[in-house]
């Protein structure tokens, strides 16, 4: 009479199993970036992170250094007024500032959209990534040069 | 890419010392959590910098002392984002005091917990401690965003005076 054997097997166990396997195969971790051809969702989805840790980058340094330094806000305006920076200089900065906002701002609607279950179809992606970067040129065209 | 090869490196090898999350008696028998943790005391320096791989307990995935649940974060952080929907294109046409700490608090929160959600995805788990130094970097700055509107221009003044040059 055979008896049936069973194997306690908890969500936690099969886990290990998994890293040790890992571990013994000496398998590299997993984003294993090297080996993807770059595609558009990737892309937009880096981008959208790169301008965020950019942005916070910015944020934070930009408080800190202003509470650190002496003079208020309107003094180092007015130096950079006095500096008579020609336009190209300008608009370059301009477009530097504003094409992160205009860009995360975007591409967060579309993250809000998959947080809550909408447009994860393939096609649906590609066209509102799409989306996403021509109105992105048309904002940060109109913040640089019309605002 | 020079980083990510780096960071591959780094994350080599089966060894590991970053023992912040010591896992709970009990949890797991002393026979895997020996296997688990084992470090060699001749690689040390460099095993600070290695990554943790797994597997992570269900205690240690949810970590000690939290105020809420991770889900309830979640949906806290999405609702300070799709508030952020309408502050922000709201500050191209309103601008004063009351809008200033409106669209400081919630950029500078929303930005404080996408970095911490990056820091915590690429680098906690090499360098442990740059998590606690990204809380002393936020509340400097918030304290410098803050002062910022009470003592000087305010920060949607100082954006018009900086889009006017």
């Amino acid at each position: 009479m055979a008896a049936l054997v069973r194997v306690a097997s908890t969500a936690y166990e099969e886990m290990r199993k998994y890293w040790d396997r890992n571990r013994q195969l000496q398998r590299p971790l997993s984003p294993f970036l090297t080996v993807y051809k770059p595609h558009l969702a990737m892309m937009t989805s880096l981008t959208h992170r790169v301008t965020g840790v950019a942005m916070q980058c910015a944020v934070a340094g930009v408080s800190i250094t202003l509470l650190a330094l002496p003079g208020d806000f309107t003094h180092y305006l007015e130096l950079v007024k006095n500096m008579a920076l020609g336009p190209v200089i300008i608009y370059g900065f301009k477009l530097i500032l504003a094409f992160p906002v205009t860009y995360h701002f975007l591409n967060g609607i579309r993250h809000l959209a998959w947080d809550a279950g909408v447009g994860f179809g393939l096609s649906t992606l590609y066209k509102t990534g799409y989306f996403v970067m021509g109105l992105t040129a048309l904002v940060t065209a109109y913040f640089v040069f019309v605002l | 890419m020079a980083s990510i090869a780096l960071l591959r490196t780094c994350s080599r090898g089966t060894q590991c010392l970053l023992l912040r999350v010591q896992s709970k008696a009990g949890v797991l028998s002393h026979e895997t959590a020996n296997k688990i943790f084992t470090t060699s005391s001749t690689m040390g320096a460099l095993d600070y910098f290695r990554a943790r791989r797994g597997p992570f307990t269900p205690e240690e995935k949810r970590g000690s002392g939290h105020l809420m649940m991770a889900s309830t974060h979640w949906k806290v952080e999405r609702v300070v984002a799709v508030a952020m929907v309408g502050i922000m294109p709201a500050c191209l046409f309103v601008q004063g005091p009351m809008m200033d700490h409106l669209l400081t608090t919630f950029v500078y929160l929303h930005g404080h917990w996408g970095m911490r959600g990056v820091l915590t995805d690429y680098l906690v788990k090499f360098v442990p401690w740059i998590q606690y130094l990204w809380y002393v970097i936020s509340i400097l700055g918030f304290a410098g965003l803050i002062n910022f509107n009470f003592n000087d221009v305010g920060i949607t003044k100082a954006i018009q005076m900086l889009w006017s040059i």
